[in-house]
């Protein structure tokens, strides 16, 4: 162990943190110049490890903190041991996470001074043993030197050095440690007086104790007697209890027997009015539908019906008052057109009448014109021919002329001709266009209102008609279809109603956590859509049992009626994972795939008692029948219990009772009053099974009527579209027929136009015949003039000729006026009548015959038809109308007919209820009764059980006790008993416990006694011990002083070869007989008291420096450096003997002399290998032999510590020794 | 010497500052202890191969052991008025009558 790091701070001149790293566990040496803080290093070490600086002052403190500029307040050192095996560690007790170093830290301030080991506080006195744990005393004075103390070693008086070896032997600390100990062991020795006080003390106790025992003897034995004799009273009178609790079971089981009776009629009533309720139910859910659909759907029908029939009565009405107004327009119209004609008749004869006087008066006209045109012709000609003829000289000059003038005529002539041709030509052309234009228009009329149009217009009006009624009638077939889907409807939901019902009744007989998880398997079943031929349903749900053996089923099967069978295990394991993440409910699966049919179960024959397998009871589908026997397999329905019970035993079989009561092989056998009011669950399970199939019935039929709606609906949408088409097809062919009709029109005015065209042709024909007779007249005078002779002058006759023919032009012309007046008059008149008749009568009578024509043909048909048509729908109808006003009222009776039915189920249900009501006051009796009789039962049934307990806590007792008394009469022991109850009451204050207390107390004092002795002999061997120790304490300094004696000599040769030394120890003897030694001691007499048997009075040292056999000297006669050496030698001499791991040395070679301080480090470097040395010097000689060198400076009043090299250790102590030798 | 057996309660006992608990003064033998000390303090002869402890070792270890004793004493004595009470709790409940 040794010193390896110091860190200073704050510490007299180490104002900042100082580190002293990695010192040399052998020899290290410290310089610097004066006052540079050598000393204060050493100081600073004290001031851990030494007692040095203890208990200080407020100025102490503040000298040992640094001052100077810059505040410091507080200061710490603190110094880091290598500790590799831990001897320190342990030492302190304390937890050291750091095996190898300790680091020790004393922190200083103006108020503070605390220890630390490790960072951990901790107190001066720790710190101590712990050092002390390792050889290094704090009270050593020599472990420490400081500067210029060496001395005082020397100086030291015998008996300090007698005390430093006993501190070398570790006898101080022994003697305080051995001093302690007698104390502690005389306070101990008190208490072991005490101990043997309080032990007879305990004996006393227990001698009394004994005492109280031996009474408890006593009273035991009475009290033996006093629990025969009890034993006796309460046996007899348990006997008695027992006899009376048989007679009232016997009661108990009439009383049952009685109430049963009463039980089963109420089940009967029951039953029946379950019976009566459903079919109210049942009533009051029919007449809720009969009344929301059949009722309402009648009303409807019978309105629709009614308002049906007004209507097509409306428009009968409408039709016939329209046809009447017709026939009377028709008669009217019919009177004007006779008028009219008539009219036109007139006007026509009139016509007629003047008709002969215009032609005649046209032809005279004619004659006339045509008269006097041949006059004026033939005085023209003649005057012409004067006048013609006049220009001409000569006859060839007028013949030429002639002959010009006829080849023009002829020339026109021939032109004439051809242009008449071509009018012919032109005439011949339109007739044919118009033939062809007639032709068309005969065609055209024929395809407007021919009959085979007509034709196709009937059939499409059928078709129509037909399409028609098709529709109509579908959409009552729908109307029908939606009464009986509301109808199902309504029946679904209450059968649903039913269902939810049945199923709550069912989870009535089981718990929650299981009707949930029924409940959720059919949720999950649904929602996983797995196959229904997987999961069969509740155990109960597939069983059929006769009503006599239903209770049997139900009390065996239990809740595993209502296990759920499934086809395999995977689906059972499906459903269970299902369950348990949604947390619904726990249920047990009965897998078919894991069944086995159990082997062949022996039943007992029938001979052996009334009895039979209750298997054979319980039908059920072939495949679930080992699940059954799984249930129900090892059971036998019994008469009796007793059979039962003894059949069970032998047959390791269950029995049960008709009415439930169960016996099993282990023959525990359960049973009692059943509760006959809870539902059955097998009731329930069937209940619910045939709700269950109504409702899937009445799902499916509402299924297949929505089909049936939905194809009904595809059908109207046919027969609509179809209508349709055909509406579309008859307008269009309407449309077609108007096109027709208005080319037709068209070809008619163009026939008009062409007639016009033909008339003009013609007159132009005629004109043009006129012209060319003219022109043949013409040509034929011309050729008569050739012939004739030239004259220049008309001839007298002529003159006449001329003359006469002017008179007669004058008379013609006169009567052609007058005719022509005439004519002209007359033609105004034909044209007025014309007129009337044509553009007034004729149009009239037009309009009326095509009126009428109209009338009579299409409306009237047409009309006629309808209302033939409207008269079977209306008698249709009418029959519809009645129809549904019988079925309403049909539906009406029906509903009268079963709300009476209700209420009459009403009053016997009432009926039945009050009924029931008087039969369960009668069972409550009955069962008040039987409670008595229970309770009657109870009391002494308890009292049976009291006296029992009372007997058992009697306890055991001797035959013989008991049997000493048995012949005495109960008064008699009553009386005895009563005596020795008197004599124990007297004894009350007998200790019941002593004998079990007097044993453990004996046997407490007994260990107790023997842990005494142990402790005397253990301080007897201590007592032993002390004395022993102390012989071996005085025998330790005997042979350290003679060790360090011979140290001593042997290192006084080695520093001085020419001298010796010598350590003398004094004994007491030799002290006592000075009276001057004695006084000596009386500074140190507290001191000395401690020493107690110490032998020794003191130490000398005698040494001589100049010859080994000279006389020697004692060291206060010695030199200074004389002084040091034997110091020195001393300390290393103890060193030797008791090392002490680290020394410090502060300038101890500083007042020898070269030889002195070669020979004193040739020794510490020696010794240097088993203890660590930290020394300053000035001196190089102690320089060459050390392992490490640490250099102190001191600038601006702070000191700092630095590692240097041996040789610049040495130049600097050199250095600074020729600046001193200078 | 620490590691040695025998005697580490003893050191223990001595060097621990403070009570020392009930286990270790029960469970010591002091007769066979003192023994043991006695023999690695060198005090009998037979063992001579045994480097002796030092008398600081040895004094701590008489304190331990002396320690112990005193426990053991003081525990007993303990133990004692205790039974003593009991006993005396036994007559003065006796005083009142049992029915
Ligand atoms: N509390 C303090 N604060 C500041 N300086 C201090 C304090 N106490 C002492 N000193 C200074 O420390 C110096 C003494 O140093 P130290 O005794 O260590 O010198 P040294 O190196 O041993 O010299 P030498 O070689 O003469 O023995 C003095 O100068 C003194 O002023
Ligand atoms: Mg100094």
């Amino acid at each position: 162990m040794y010193v390896k790091r110091i860190v200073i701070q704050g510490f007299k001149t180490y104002k900042n943190t100082t580190v002293i790293e990695d010192l040399s566990p052998n020899l290290n040496v410290v310089v610097g110049s004066n006052g540079s803080g050598k000393s204060n290093l050493f100081a600073a070490l004290r001031f851990v490890l030494t007692d040095a600086y203890k208990g200080l002052r407020r100025e102490e403190r503040h000298a040992l903190i640094h001052q100077g500029t810059g505040s410091v307040m507080s200061a710490f050192v603190e110094i880091e041991f290598n500790d590799p095996e831990g001897q320190m560690a342990i030492s302190t007790g304390l937890q050291v996470t750091q095996a190898e170093t300790i680091k020790v830290r004393r922190t200083i301030g103006l108020k503070k001074d605390e220890y630390s080991i490790n960072g951990k506080t901790c107190h001066k006195g720790d710190i101590a043993r712990m050092l002390e744990s390792v050889g290094f005393s704090p009270s050593n004075p020599y472990n420490i030197v400081p500067q210029g103390r060496i001395v005082a070693v020397t100086n030291a008086k015998d008996e300090e050095r007698l005390s430093l070896l006993e501190e070398v032997v570790g006898a101080k600390s022994f003697e305080a440690k051995l001093q302690e100990s007698l104390n502690k062991m005389e306070t101990t020795n008190k208490d072991s007086a005490k101990i043997e006080a309080e032990l007879t003390e305990l004996q006393e106790r227990l001698d009394e104790l004994d005492e109280e025992r031996r009474d408890l003897e006593k009273y035991q034995a009475l009290e033996r007697d006093r629990k025969a004799f009890q034993f006796l009273l309460y046996d007899r009178e348990l006997n008695e209890v027992t006899n009376s609790i048989e007679k009232v079971e016997d009661e108990y089981s009439t009383t049952l027997k009685s109430s049963e009776k009463y039980i089963e009629e109420l089940e009967k009533r029951e039953s029946l009015v379950a019976d009566i309720n459903k079919t109210l139910q049942k009533t009051e859910a029919d007449t809720k539908i009969k009344e929301a659909n059949d009722l309402k759907s009648e009303k409807a029908r019978f309105l629709e019906a009614s308002e049906r029939k007004a209507t097509l009565q409306a428009r009968y009405k409408e039709i016939q008052k329209q046809s009447k107004e017709y026939n009377e327009q028709n008669v009217i119209d019919r009177k004007s057109l006779a008028i009219i004609k008539e009219e036109i008749k007139k006007k026509e004869q009139e016509l007629q009448e003047l008709t002969p006087r215009f032609k005649d008066l046209t032809a005279e006209k004619a004659h006339y014109k045509n008269q006097i045109s041949e006059l004026e012709n033939i005085v023209v000609e003649l005057q012409s021919k004067r006048g013609k003829y006049a220009r001409f000289e000569t006859q060839v000059e007028r013949d030429t002329w002639l002959g010009a003038e006829m080849v023009a005529v002829e020339q026109e002539l021939i032109r004439g001709e051809k242009e008449l041709q071509e009018v012919e030509f032109e005439i011949q052309k339109t007739a044919d266009v118009m033939a062809e234009l007639n032709q068309q228009i005969d065609e055209l009329s024929d395809s407007v209102s021919g009959p085979g149009i007509e034709a196709e217009m009937q059939d499409l009006d059928a078709e129509i008609d037909a399409c028609k009624n098709d529709y109509l009638h579908r959409l009552d077939e729908r109307k029908e279809l939606w009464r009986a889907e509301q109808k199902l409807q309504a029946i679904r939901s209450s059968s649903s109603d039913a269902l939810k019902k049945s199923e709550r009744d069912l989870e009535e007989t089981m718990d929650r956590g299981l009707a949930s998880g029924l409940r959720a398997v059919n949720e999950i079943v649904e929602r996983l859509k797995l196959p229904p031929s997987s999961v069969h349903g509740p155990l109960g749900e597939l069983l059929k049992v006769s009503p006599k053996y239903k209770t049997c089923a139900e009390v065996v099967g239990g809740n595993s009626l209502f296990h759920v069978v499934v086809e395999n295990d995977e689906v059972a394991s499906i459903l269970m994972n299902e369950l348990f993440s949604t947390k619904s409910g726990r249920i047990t699966f009965i897998p078919l795939n894991r069944i086995q049919t159990r082997a062949n179960i022996e039943y007992p024959s029938n001979a052996e008692g009334d009895c039979t397998p209750l298997i054979l009871k319980i039908k059920c589908d072939k495949k679930y029948e080992a699940a059954m026997n799984h249930v129900f397999g090892k059971t036998i329905v019994v008469r009796d219990l007793v059979t039962g019970s003894r059949l069970a035993k032998k047959y390791k079989l269950d029995a049960v009772t008709l009415d439930g009561d169960r016996a099993n092989s282990r023959g525990v056998v359960s049973g009692g009053y059943h509760d006959y009011h809870k539902k059955a669950k097998l009731d329930c399970l069937k209940e619910i099974m045939s709700v269950k199939s109504q409702h899937q019935k009445a799902v499916l039929e509402c299924e297949s009527l929505g089909d049936q709606v939905a194809e009904i609906d595809a059908a109207i949408d046919q027969a609509n579209s179809k209508l349709k088409q055909c509406a579309k097809r008859k307008e269009a062919i309407q449309t077609d027929a108007e096109q027709l009709r208005w080319k037709l029109n068209k070809k008619r005015s163009e026939l008009i136009l062409l007639d016009q065209d033909a008339a003009t042709l013609r007159q132009k024909r005629e004109k043009l015949k006129f012209s060319l007779k003219l022109a043949q007249d013409k040509l034929a005078i011309y050729g008569d003039d050739l012939t004739k002779p030239f004259v220049n002058e008309l001839s007298s006759d002529e003159n006449q000729q001329i003359n006469e023919l002017s008179r007669k032009i004058k008379e013609s012309t006169k009567i052609f006026t007058r005719i022509t007046e005439d004519l002209s008059s007359l033609i105004n008149k034909l044209d007025n009548l014309n007129a009337e008749i044509d553009s007034k009568l004729k149009p009239q009578e037009k309009y009326l015959i095509n009126f009428l024509d109209e009338m009579n043909e299409d409306s009237m048909a047409m009309l006629k038809q309808k209302l033939e048509r409207l008269e079977p729908e209306i008698k249709d109808a009418k029959a519809l109308e009645d129809l549904s006003r019988e079925n309403l009222e049909q539906t009406r009776n029906e509903l009268a007919k079963l709300k009476e039915e209700s209420t009459n189920n009403q009053r016997i249900l009432e009926k039945a209820n009050s009924q029931q009501r008087s039969l369960l006051k009668n069972l409550e009796k009955f069962q008040k009764d039987a409670e008595k009789v229970i309770i009657r039962k109870t009391t002494l049934s308890n009292r049976r059980d009291e006296l029992q307990q009372k007997i058992s806590e009697i306890g055991l007792l001797s035959e013989e006790s008991v049997a000493q008394h048995e012949r005495l009469g109960s008064s008699e022991i009553l009386d005895k008993l009563k005596a020795v109850n008197n004599k124990l009451s007297s004894m009350t204050n007998v200790n019941k416990r002593a004998i079990e207390n007097f044993k453990r107390f004996s046997e407490k004092r007994e260990e107790l006694v023997g842990r005494a002795e142990e402790l005397v002999s253990s301080q007897k061997s201590i007592e032993q011990l002390i004395i022993s120790l102390k012989k071996q304490k005085v025998e330790g300094v005997e042979t350290t002083f003679k060790k360090v004696a011979s140290n001593f000599t042997t290192l006084f040769e080695m520093l001085v070869p020419n001298g010796k030394g010598q350590l003398l120890i004094h004994r007491r003897e030799d002290n006592e007989s000075t009276q001057s030694s004695k006084k000596s001691k009386d500074s140190a007499a507290s001191r000395r008291d401690d020493y107690i048997g110490s032998a020794y009075s003191g130490v000398s040292m005698k040494v001589s420096f100049n010859s080994k056999s000279n006389e020697q000297t004692y060291v206060e006669q010695l030199s200074g450096g004389q002084k040091t050496v034997c110091a020195i030698a001393l300390i290393l001499a103890i060193q030797m003997v008791d090392p002490a791991p680290f020394y410090l040395f502060d300038e101890i070679d500083a007042a020898l002399d070269k030889q002195y301080r070669t020979s004193v480090a040739n020794v510490m470097s020696r010794l240097s290998s088993n203890a660590q040395f930290i020394c300053t010097t000035f001196r190089t000689d102690l320089l060459q032999v050390a392992n490490n060198f640490y250099r102190v400076k001191f600038e601006n009043r702070v000191s700092s510590v630095t590692e240097v090299s041996k040789q610049s250790a040495i130049n600097f102590i050199q250095g600074r020794n020729k600046l001193g030798d200078i | 010497m620490n590691g040695n057996g025998p005697l580490t309660q003893i050191w223990l006992a001595s060097n621990m500052a403070h009570t020392l608990p009930k286990s270790v003064s029960q469970n010591t033998d002091i007769v066979a202890s003192v023994r043991e000390i006695a023999k690695v303090a060198g005090c009998t002869s037979d063992n001579a191969n045994i480097e002796p402890v030092t008398l600081r070792a040895s004094g701590e270890l008489l304190h331990g052991v002396v320690r112990v004793y005193s426990k053991q004493t003081s525990l007993l004595l303990n133990d004692i008025k205790d039974t003593l009470a009991r006993i005396s709790s036994l007559f003065r409940s006796n005083q009142v009558p049992i029915t």
